[in-house]
């Protein structure tokens, strides 16, 4: 393999290992936990709740706990629910699909719509259509998802009748919220393209080839996007870290099946093992996520080949 | 770049596929149930939600029931019970002709498991477990005879018997899953059947043909549901949008604005439901100053216009709380209401004997700084005094994000404020934060609130040793009213025993009661027969039809 694949790799891992180090101790600094709560609202009494946390291993001494977690995590075992005992991958996995469908969708429309508005901006501007799309994309990224999402249930669900508003079922009910996040997301591509579009046609080499004669279309397709677009690779690796958050709420919202709603009633009821687990999950695919965009960014770029372990950016 | 433009097409063709497509084969009519949480455990043994309930009421029997209306207890699985003299054990006649969905026998054997399982210590029960009480084990007698034993009295058993968190599951299904994944198979004896349970989507039920035991208030309406599709809408704006839009037939916990809406809207119909237990209330905390006083407490009472928060926060859908129990409680004592009326003059000359006497630039009352010779009782050393030395009325009041809480503490605080009480609100996040709140003890007033028909859930609450005596409240004379409310079996009795515990509480001003919590349901106006058990929470499934075609 080559070594700078390797390095990521290990650069990957421990940002891994950081989540969940931190993730396992901030959830512990809170007061309380899952057993507790929920027991007492039953009807236990305090000793029922102090033998059911001992059976658990939650009065082991922190570092015992830790240490076991790890001893875990590295055989792939991200321990079971403190409430259904179902073991985290197998919850994780249960709602993965839903949510990954929901992200990639989500990411689609963002990049199309994102690009769109930013290459109308850079090239129209200051004509009516670049404002126009300046004034879109900065109202896709000002208008939170929550916000948005209720208008478009009420618009297309509830007045219009055209789409399902709530649920996870067919590829129908996929498109308002996938719609609803990527707009939200679509903001941020949309101001990358457009600032990066206008930059690279100022330098050298776009009028170069403006000066060899191209037509103004060829050098904006063949000369000024494929240098451009170039910031826009990261910025969508960047906004998958945000996507995974941003389904949080658009899941809760548009009550879908998914991480963002296990992760949410993970967090209120503090069943600890999930939450880690999906921090771990997040933080893994982030990394990823993150080295392939590297990765690609040589790829697209001769200027910025990777060579000897060694990365150069303009 | 090319290469990601390419990449569009497959993505989409991923999206596309990786979405799941719920059961369309089953029965019509079908309908969806929107659930407004999503428990972490679908298990009714094991896990405590109340959601569960909601769909697994009609899939499991129970030994006996309670009739919605009169609340006696009725025939279920058992047809008769006895109690034993010394009220110790309890026998429990059941039913020859009832037989699981999986086409296996009810009988006493069945009733045995069921008790082992829950309290097993390896399936770890958060609510059901409790419920038995002092439960001591069990005989079976006959094939259908079978007897709980207790190591004391314990009256509510038969309200806890009557829940689905003991309703009784398949042996033979038990047997062949775990804690952990009989969930995903449940297999009772009731008029619906559970097809499947998707975590984070839906739960699907549909009816039982067979069903031929159910109690008398279980009707066959003309064109019943055949199928119900609960999904979980915990987003509580989502709620009234997804009625409106057809994705839901039928939805719990509305906004009470949306409330208001829904009631104008002809094809809508709404059922507020007030929940039987604990009003929405705050406990208030005797150990300290200057709660310890029962002036203060009782000045605070009378200083909180509840019918202003009804209106305001309820739209009206809920009703002034009076005393530590709804008024659908069982032995709930109308007496609570002669009990602190709205009074703003009343609670001032209160505060007053209780020597908050100055009055500072701002209007807010304080306690004057204390001469060498003060009165006994009066605080000198624990109460924070400011420059002049005087005490300001201040107080702390810790609330949960639930029932409503900030906006009903909201109110209280500007109510509050005009008669000069200086109100500082604390809210935290979830019950763990709560409970964390009450061990630190730095507060005046908390809010708590847990739903139930019996009255022994003030047990937990008031007796001197309670999990949850967060008012740090000791009175030996209230501790044997609420003892013997729980032991003895007579109705009578225990109407007496509750009617003396709700006045002591209120004579102490112990809690401020502000409103009976009205769970505001909504349905369609295609829907018939919408009513719910005596637990006030869930649906008679098997009682609703539809008038027409207006399924999902």
């Amino acid at each position: 393999m080559h070594p700078w694949v390797i390095k990521r790799l290990l650069g990957a891992l421990l940002t891994v290992w950081a989540s969940v180090t931190l993730a396992f101790f901030a959830l512990r600094v809170v007061p309380g936990d899952a057993i507790a709560s929920q027991l007492l609202q039953g009807g236990a009494s305090e000793a029922d709740v102090a033998a059911r946390r001992a059976a658990l291993g939650l009065d082991d001494p922190l570092t015992v706990q830790y240490i076991n977690y790890l001893a875990g995590l590295v055989r792939g075992d991200l321990g079971r629910s403190l409430l259904n005992r179902q073991p985290v991958s197998t919850l994780i996995a249960e709602q993965f699909g839903a949510t990954a469908a929901l992200a990639v969708s989500a990411l689609t429309v963002a990049l199309l719509v994102g690009l769109a508005l930013g290459s109308v901006e850079a090239v129209y501007w200051p004509r009516l259509p670049g404002r126009l799309a300046g004034i879109v994309s900065l109202l896709a990224l000002s208008t939170p998802v929550y916000w948005s999402g209720s208008l478009a249930i009420l618009l297309f669900s509830a007045g219009l009748g055209l789409l399902p508003a709530t649920g996870s079922g067919d590829t129908a009910h996929l498109i308002l919220p996938a719609a609803v996040l990527g707009f939200h997301v679509s903001g941020s591509i949309a101001r990358v393209t457009r600032a990066s579009l206008r930059r690279t046609s100022g330098t050298d080499f776009v009028r170069t080839a403006r000066a060899k004669g191209l037509r103004a279309r060829r050098v904006f397709t063949h000369h000024v996007l494929r240098v451009g677009l170039l910031p826009v690779v990261a910025v969508v690796a960047l906004q998958t870290g945000f996507l995974l958050g941003g389904t949080v709420i658009t899941e809760t919202l548009f009550a879908r099946q998914g991480i963002g709603q296990l992760l949410r009633d993970a967090i209120l009821d503090q069943d600890f093992p999930v939450v880690q687990g999906v921090v771990a999950l997040s933080a893994a695919i982030y990394s990823l996520v993150s080295a392939a965009a590297d990765l690609l960014y040589g790829l697209l770029d001769p200027r910025v080949r990777v060579e000897g372990g060694h990365q150069e950016h303009d | 770049m090319k290469y990601l433009f390419a990449l569009i097409p497959l993505l989409l063709i991923l999206a596309a596929c990786t979405g799941s497509t719920p059961a369309s084969s089953l029965p019509e009519p079908r309908i969806v149930y929107g659930l407004t949480l999503m428990p972490t455990g679908f298990d009714p043994h094991i896990n405590a939600s109340s959601e569960l309930g909601i769909p697994l009421r009609s899939v499991y029997d129970t030994l006996v029931y309670r009739d919605p209306v009169t609340a006696e207890f009725v025939p279920g699985l058992a047809t008769r019970w006895e109690l034993s003299a010394d009220g110790l054990s309890y026998t429990f006649y059941l039913r020859s002709d009832v037989h699981f969905h999986d086409g296996t026998p009810f009988n006493a054997a069945a009733v045995a498991a069921n008790l082992d399982r829950i309290v097993s210590p390896d399936t770890g029960s958060q609510k059901a477990l409790f419920m038995l009480g002092p439960y001591n084990g069990y005989q079976v007698v006959d094939d259908f005879t079978i007897r709980l034993n207790l190591t004391e009295p314990y009256a509510p058993l038969l309200d806890s018997l009557s829940q689905v968190y003991l309703g009784i599951a398949s042996p033979t299904q038990l047997a062949q899953y775990d804690t952990a994944t009989y969930q995903f198979h449940q297999v009772g004896t009731g008029p619906y059947r559970m097809v499947e349970y998707v975590p984070g989507d839906r739960l699907v039920i549909t009816r039982n043909p067979d069903y031929a035991w159910g109690p008398p208030f279980y009707t066959t309406p003309a064109n019943p549901i055949q199928t119900i599709e609960f999904r979980f809408f915990e987003d509580p704006p989502t709620r009234a949008l997804a009625l409106e839009s057809g994705d839901a037939q039928v939805m719990g916990e509305l906004l009470p604005v949306d409330a208001q809406l829904l009631a104008g809207n002809p094809t809508q119909r709404l059922y507020p439901i007030i929940r039987p237990g604990q009003p929405v209330q705050f406990m208030i905390n005797v150990r300290r100053f200057p709660t310890d006083n029962l002036s203060v407490r009782q000045a605070l009472i009378y200083a909180t216009n509840r019918a202003a928060i009804v209106d305001a926060v309820f739209q009206r859908f809920a009703a002034v709380a009076y005393g530590p129990l709804t008024q659908t409680t069982d032995f709930y004592s109308p007496d609570v209401t002669t009990f602190y009326p709205f009074d703003s003059g009343q609670a001032e000359s209160l505060l007053f004997a209780a020597g908050f006497t100055e009055t500072d630039a701002e209007g807010m009352l304080a306690l004057p700084a204390p001469n060498p010779t003060a009165a006994p009782g009066q605080p000198t050393a624990t109460a924070a005094t400011d420059q002049s030395g005087s005490v300001p009325l201040r107080l702390t009041m810790v609330i949960p994000p639930w029932s409503q809480y900030p906006a009903i503490a909201q109110l209280i605080q500007s109510q509050w404020r005009i008669l000069g009480i200086d109100l500082e609100i604390r809210q935290v996040a979830n019950f763990a934060q709560l409970r964390e709140a009450a061990a630190a003890g730095d507060y005046h007033l908390i809010g708590i609130t847990f739903s139930g028909r019996d009255p022994s859930l003030l047990n937990q609450f008031f007796l001197t040793a309670a999990p949850l005596n967060w008012s740090g409240y000791t009175d030996i004379e209230l501790d044997a009213y609420l003892n013997e409310g729980t032991r003895q079996p007579d109705p009578a009795i225990r109407q007496q025993m509750y009617a003396a515990a709700q006045r002591r509480i209120m004579e102490q001003a112990v809690v401020l009661p502000v409103v009976d919590y009205a769970n505001l349901n909504g349905a369609s106006t295609a829907l018939e027969g919408m009513a719910f058990d005596a637990q006030g929470w869930f649906p008679l499934l098997p009682n609703l039809s539809l008038t027409e075609s207006a399924g999902p």
